[in-house]
């Protein structure tokens, strides 16, 4: 278990630049700065465009910084060689996509399976992982089926157990709810909330749904590639902060 | 506007243009190049002396315009499959299905045949040099080659225009079908289709019952004639098909539930490849009949090209034969790598030729020594001939008159003491028989050797000698081994060309996954691995089903030739070696296209 006061993600001074000199350059990202501690259960919003997915590349390290520091874990990203980069990801971290990003031709035990194949588990205690997962989540009902069988709820529960079945302590959740509809929104949210408070997972989610926002502590506002304002929960209940990060959305915009 | 909407789609992705192209390109080529040669009667009737040969090669025909089907159908699938999305984006921009319809057209139409117009240049000079390179290759003279026949140009844009338009129709066709948002979200939908275990066992079993069949009848050939060949097709098609589809399936799902497959990126592979198969079966069957028929052709034809020296060598226990060869043919000689050279002196006077006793003494006259197993192919090996022989009528003495130059040959024989010899007043020459130690590499020096032969051996009346017998039998079998090698070539060309844009045409889908994979932290390493293995098994299945059909249907020629087995091996290293680099092409290009965004660790 890990100190309260650690933190997961350490962003210092991040550039983006696409482009090189030559052609016309574009800066995605023009210095952002942040941290998330561990537990912790962060929310993105922004406008299209304005560096989400780009931050999130980043910090999924498919991508590297023009410019900046980021630490995730107190590992410093551009101290790790590209070859080493996958098994970090691997290991550090679960991700959660919109599209939910399920194998169709893996069943779902074997989906969540995958990231242990990856590091060698052998193959009892990658059972006893992805059993203990299942239960977690509730799915061991489906777990055998293939995806194309299950409804979109399930799915997404199905990739959320992947996202945890290597223990990470950071999620990094990319519109997780953005292909659900609102009771299965819910459920997901209900679920990452669960998770990130009993077992003390740290969750960075990147949405534009104010109501999947309302269940993090903090939001921040990425505009134009920058962190514009940072909205805080501060034990407000989620209904409220709901209505908070309407109206602070009306007057951001 | 339109022409340029379709243009800079190809400019756009030149690249996979560029595959798809030369993938065009080089089944328009083959046609022709077989066309050329097929519809080329008095070529072939020149050149190949067995009268089926026209039969052969329009049976040959038929098979290639069924790759070349289904060749052109996977090249207009991956065509599709990287337009679609953009033919959906015009679709939701508000453009009339009908513009939609010419657009495929023009493109179907720009690319195919744009390519087989440039096929057939390529093809025509194919067959002017790839022809000349196979009968240069095996020392075969082919006369009354017609590189630029008309009736091949008109046949093979014939046909690729009816294919292209067939493609471009389908091609409209299916996207009519298709709603708008399943064209925009293209993405290829994994079926679902989960057959029984059971059912999957019992198409094992009727597989194997039906290739059985197949090999059966072909090794009753004597009694069935041409039938064992139309059962054979027949039931080893299907044979194969219930094989591929079940068997395949069964080991993998068997492989699964294994902690085999709980490594790296095996499990993936296997799904991919259980849900693959479905797909599959249909071009790896056709694969594997192809793979072996063009091994076979190949094998049968490599076989008839050892058999050549084979028959020569027994014919004659000697190479050449020349009475008083001049100073320029000693030199020849001297070039030789010979095994053995005798000099016979012999003095001509009146009825009778004499020799030296003493000389016959020293080196005798050598016959081959007639062996029982008529499929051996083992070096001849040669009996000494006795005086006696030598002076009385049989076999023996026949042989060696043979020999002899034509003024001498009538002459009674007649062996002197060497004291008697000397003392002989007649015409005196020396006849010289040389033996080579290896027929194909002496070649170009017999060539010519063989101008100070008698005029009657020049001409080709004579086959006295081993070389003589050489020229006979190449003239009988090249044209047998030229048609095999060639006949192997083009199949081999077009179905592994085939297998890999059926290959390429599933890079979208993969594209997804491997980018999924690469996301949950599969390093390059793995994904590598697993697109190797993944391709790697399409691949080997048709090659191992391929050659272990030639090594059974081999069998079948035992018959007509000397041990067919005996270049089996040397032909199917040949044709894997081949085949192999047509399996690297593909996952170099494979790697290329699914690969490309997953560049991080």
């Amino acid at each position: 278990m890990k100190k309260q006061t650690a933190s997961v993600i350490e962003v210092r001074d991040v550039h983006k630049v696409y482009g090189s000199q030559q052609t016309t350059s574009y800066e995605a990202l023009k210095g952002i700065n942040f941290q998330v501690m561990a537990g912790e259960f962060v929310g993105v919003m922004g406008a299209s465009g304005s560096g989400k997915t780009t931050l999130l590349n980043l910090l999924a390290t498919l991508d590297r910084p023009t410019s900046g520091v980021i630490k995730i874990n107190d590992q410093d990203l551009s101290q790790i060689a590209d070859r080493q980069l996958s098994e970090f990801r691997g290991q550090q971290l679960g991700f959660i996509f919109q599209d939910f990003s399920l194998l169709e031709n893996l069943t779902a035990a074997e989906n969540i399976a995958l990231p242990l194949d990856l590091q060698g588990v052998n193959k009892q205690q990658s059972r006893a992982q992805v059993e203990k997962i299942s239960r977690r989540l509730s799915i061991e009902k489906f777990i055998d089926q293939y995806p194309a069988q299950l409804s979109g709820g399930q799915k997404q529960r199905v990739a959320a157990a992947r996202a945890l079945v290597n223990e990470p302590r950071l999620i990094l959740a990319d519109e997780p709810t953005g292909a659900l509809d609102s009771d299965n929104a819910r459920d997901l949210m209900e679920l990452l909330t669960q998770i990130n408070q009993e077992d003390h997972v740290s969750v960075l989610m990147v949405t534009h749904d104010p109501f999947s926002a309302s269940y993090c502590e903090r939001i921040l506002m990425i505009k134009d590639g920058q962190i514009g304002q940072t909205i805080e929960r501060d034990g407000q209940p989620r209904h409220d902060f709901y209505q908070s990060i309407l109206s602070d959305l009306g007057t951001y915009r | 506007m339109l022409l340029k909407l379709g243009l800079t789609g190809i400019r756009r992705r030149l690249a996979d243009y560029l595959i798809l192209f030369s993938g065009l390109i080089i089944s328009s080529a083959i046609f022709y190049l077989f066309m050329s040669i097929a519809t080329n009667e008095h070529f072939l009737k020149q050149n190949i002396s067995i009268s089926l040969v026209t039969q052969v090669f329009y049976f040959g025909i038929v098979l290639l315009t069924v790759i070349a089907i289904v060749y052109v159908w996977y090249a207009q699938s991956f065509l599709l499959q990287m337009r679609l999305q953009d033919y959906g984006m015009l679709l939701t921009f508000g453009a009339r299905r009908s513009k939609i319809d010419q657009l495929i057209m023009i493109e179907t139409f720009v690319i195919q045949f744009g390519s087989t117009i440039i096929g057939i240049i390529v093809g025509a000079v194919l067959t002017q040099f790839a022809s000349g390179a196979l009968a240069k290759m095996i020392d075969f003279k082919l006369t009354g080659l017609n590189v630029g026949s008309v009736t091949s140009v008109v046949t093979t844009l014939v046909i690729f225009f009816i294919l292209a338009l067939f493609c471009a129709i389908t091609s409209i066709i299916s996207i009519h079908r298709k709603p708008l948002t399943q064209i925009i979200h293209a993405q290829q939908q994994a079926n679902q289709r989960m057959v029984t275990t059971n059912k999957l066992f019992a198409g094992v079993i009727v597989g194997i019952v039906l290739l059985a069949v197949g090999f059966i009848a072909m090794d009753r050939i004597e009694q069935l004639r041409l039938m064992a060949i139309v059962i054979a097709l027949v039931t080893i098609c299907f044979g194969s098909y219930l094989l591929i589809g079940s068997l395949f399936t069964l080991i993998i799902r068997l492989l699964r539930k294994t902690s085999f497959s709980s490594k790296n990126l095996r499990k993936f592979t296997m799904g991919q490849l259980e849900f693959r198969i479905g797909s599959y079966t249909r071009i790896l069957t056709m694969v594997t009949i192809l793979f072996s028929l063009a091994l076979g052709a190949i094998t049968v034809g490599t076989g008839y090209y050892q058999q050549i020296p084979v028959v020569s060598e027994r014919a004659s226990a000697y190479t050449m034969n020349l009475t008083n060869p001049s100073a320029k043919a000693q030199k020849l000689i001297k070039e030789l790598n010979v095994q053995k050279k005798v000099v016979y002196h012999q003095i001509s006077a009146g009825k009778y030729v004499y020799y030296n006793q003493a000389e016959l003494k020293q080196q005798p006259f050598q016959m081959v020594r007639t062996i029982k197993d008529t499929t051996s192919v083992s070096a001849p090996t040669y009996r000494n001939i006795p005086n006696e022989k030598l002076i009385q009528s049989g076999t023996e003495q026949a042989m060696f008159k043979e020999l002899q130059d034509p003024s001498v040959r009538n002459k009674e024989i007649i062996i002197l003491t060497p004291a008697k010899f000397k003392a002989q007043t007649g015409k005196r020459a020396a006849l010289t028989l040389i033996r080579v130690k290896d027929l194909h590499a002496s070649l170009p020096v017999l060539k010519k050797l063989a101008k100070y032969q008698t005029a009657a051996q020049q001409s080709g009346m004579e086959t006295s000698n081993g070389y003589n017998m050489y020229l006979v039998a190449n003239s009988m079998f090249g044209g047998l081994e030229f048609m095999g090698l060639f006949l192997g070539l083009a199949f081999l060309t077009m179905l592994a060309s085939c297998l890999m844009f059926k290959v390429l045409s599933g890079t979208r889908a993969d594209q997804r996954r491997y980018h999924v994979l690469n996301n949950i932290g599969a390093s390059q390493r793995q994904l590598n691995w697993a697109l190797v293995t993944e391709i790697g098994t399409l691949f080997i299945i048709p090659a191992v089903l391929g050659v272990s059909y030639v090594a059974l249907g081999l069998r079948m020629f035992t018959k007509l030739m000397l041990s067919p087995y005996r270049t089996f091996g040397m032909a199917s290293l040949m044709f894997v070696g081949c085949y192999a680099v047509y399996y690297v092409v593909t996952v170099v290009i494979y790697r290329q296209l699914v690969l490309k965004d997953t560049k991080r660790g």
